[in-house]
């Protein structure tokens, strides 16, 4: 046998040998689901991992799959728009906590328009979706714009194809400013549209919008900033005109209550006279029994510090963060009911 | 022997065209589907809409043991066509409310027990367990 032949095997018995420990020292979370709050998640995830060596692998793959994911057990946690009422965690012995807060934009593509130039009302957004009305220069959208020549242009409505927290968010909003819609296609995370073209994800949405005139879609803001879509101002409850700003987002959440022990709520449409009428929360799910302990250590680690560190970035992508001490310390203590596989709680 | 043997096949296939013909007289062409479980947390993973999966699995439990219906079916349109509606008052009390359509057997003493179109309405207060009422919407 050759000194080489030797070596290389020594060198394969070693690796082998210490590669438990390798992995131990960089232990890796798993999370997936919304991709409104993908664009913060990412940023806690980098900063987490060069602060604590620990890799935070979250997919941005919608709603619905996360909360399938989570419930198949096959991530340490998965966060959603799509609230879920306690009777339904009971099912699946799931906590939920909310993670963050942003709006929903309607954006749009059309020639000559920039953000902030035309105003819809929520009846007429409806109608849009509904496709009663099909073409921009429509009397509808034009009495609500007296002084802009609108183009005589086919209104091109783009939706989520996916499950999507987002879309239950937008449809919740369609539901209450619109009877018809309310009693036809109500609140959902995915439905057979009207009308319209079929993206997956945020992301899909704003590409869409982007490549297509005459388009009209909606996203979480961040995208609309990051792929500089053109936004829309919405009357609100209060009968006043409102641009989708990080100011207006966070009036609207002003009106926020945690009297659930879900954390549930829905902060559509609430009063305040700068409200916008379109805001979402993505909660994190993960489960509440028979848990991996140290997973389950690292994932609460880890959502401990994004309560206590996230602040910051969420505010630099222009989310609004969980940070209010009360809320904070009552999700600490639902964190306490997580437990391991022989019963034990996993946080002292 | 051979005139035996096709006497026996031409009354297999009468009687598998009858059961065929009966199916489709009882169904009227009505998409069903039994891919639904009944379960909460398979219901998930097969990827039903989560906003309406607690009211599913109520649904087929109120089935179950009500003393006027045999049996229930979902209809293959029965997520896409379900309604969820949602109002929280002043002293944020949630009222949830879920519209589903499927088919159901009415118990009854007759011999045919056709299957009929039913709305479902799950009513969600505050958070708590669905509460289930059925409105028989037509008789095939």
């Amino acid at each position: 046998m050759g000194v080489h032949r030797r070596l290389s095997q020594a060198l394969i018995t070693l690796l082998c040998a210490v590669s438990p420990f390798l992995a131990q020292a960089n232990p890796e979370i798993s999370g997936a689901g919304a991709t409104f709050p993908l664009p913060v998640i990412k940023v806690w995830a980098e900063q987490y991992q060069s602060l604590k060596n620990i890799t935070v692998n979250y997919q941005g793959i919608g709603s619905a799959e996360g909360i399938k994911r989570i419930t198949a057990r096959s991530v340490d946690f998965g966060v959603t728009d799509i609230g879920l009422t306690q009777s339904e965690l009971i099912h699946d012995d799931l906590l939920q906590f909310p993670l963050v807060v942003g709006g929903i934009t309607p954006v749009i593509n059309l020639p000559g328009i920039s953000s902030g130039q035309i105003t819809l009302s929520g009846p007429v957004l409806a109608d849009i979706y509904l496709g009663k009305i099909t073409r921009w220069d429509d009397r509808q959208i034009q009495l609500l714009n007296p002084k802009l020549t609108l183009p005589n242009l086919p209104i091109a409505v783009i939706h989520r194809k996916d499950g999507s927290g987002t879309s239950f968010n937008f449809t919740a909003y369609l539901s209450k400013v619109s009877p018809v819609w309310n009693s036809t296609l109500g609140i959902a995370s995915s439905l057979l549209w009207p009308v319209g073209i079929e993206a997956v994800g945020n992301e899909g949405i704003a590409k869409q919008v982007l490549s297509q005139e005459g388009a009209i879609g909606y996203v979480e803001y961040f995208y609309a900033q990051q792929f500089q879509l053109t936004t829309l101002n919405l009357i609100n409850s209060a009968g006043k005109v409102v641009a989708p700003t990080p100011d207006s987002f966070e009036q609207d959440y002003q009106h926020s209550h945690w009297h659930h022990s879900s954390f549930y709520q829905s902060l559509i449409d609430l009063p305040g006279a700068n409200s916008w009428p379109i805001v979402g929360i993505s909660y994190v799910l993960i489960h509440r029994d028979r848990n991996d302990r140290e997973d389950a250590i690292q994932t609460l680690y880890f959502l401990d510090w994004v309560y206590r560190n996230g602040a910051a970035a969420a505010k630099d992508l222009a989310y609004i963060p969980v940070s209010d001490p009360e809320l904070i310390k009552l999700i600490s203590n639902a964190m306490k009911q997580v437990k391991d596989g022989q019963g034990n709680p996993v946080l002292k | 022997m051979k005139r035996i043997l096709s006497t026996v096949a031409l009354l297999l296939s009468c009687l598998g065209m009858l059961t065929l013909g009966s199916n489709l007289a009882w169904s009227k062409g009505a998409a069903v589907t039994t891919q639904y479980s009944k379960d909460f947390r398979n219901l998930i993973i097969q990827g039903e809409r989560p906003e309406i999966v607690a009211c599913m699995v109520a649904a087929n439990q109120f089935f179950k043991k009500s003393p006027d219906f045999e049996e229930m079916r979902w209809l293959d349109s029965t997520s896409n066509s379900a309604i969820m509606n949602e109002n929280e008052n002043d002293s944020h009390l949630l009222i949830r409310t879920i519209t589903l359509k499927a088919e159901a057997i009415m118990n009854s003493k007759t011999f045919f027990k056709p299957w009929v179109k039913v709305d479902i309405q799950c009513r969600q207060v505050d958070e708590g367990p669905a509460q289930i009422s059925v409105q028989v919407i037509e008789q095939k």
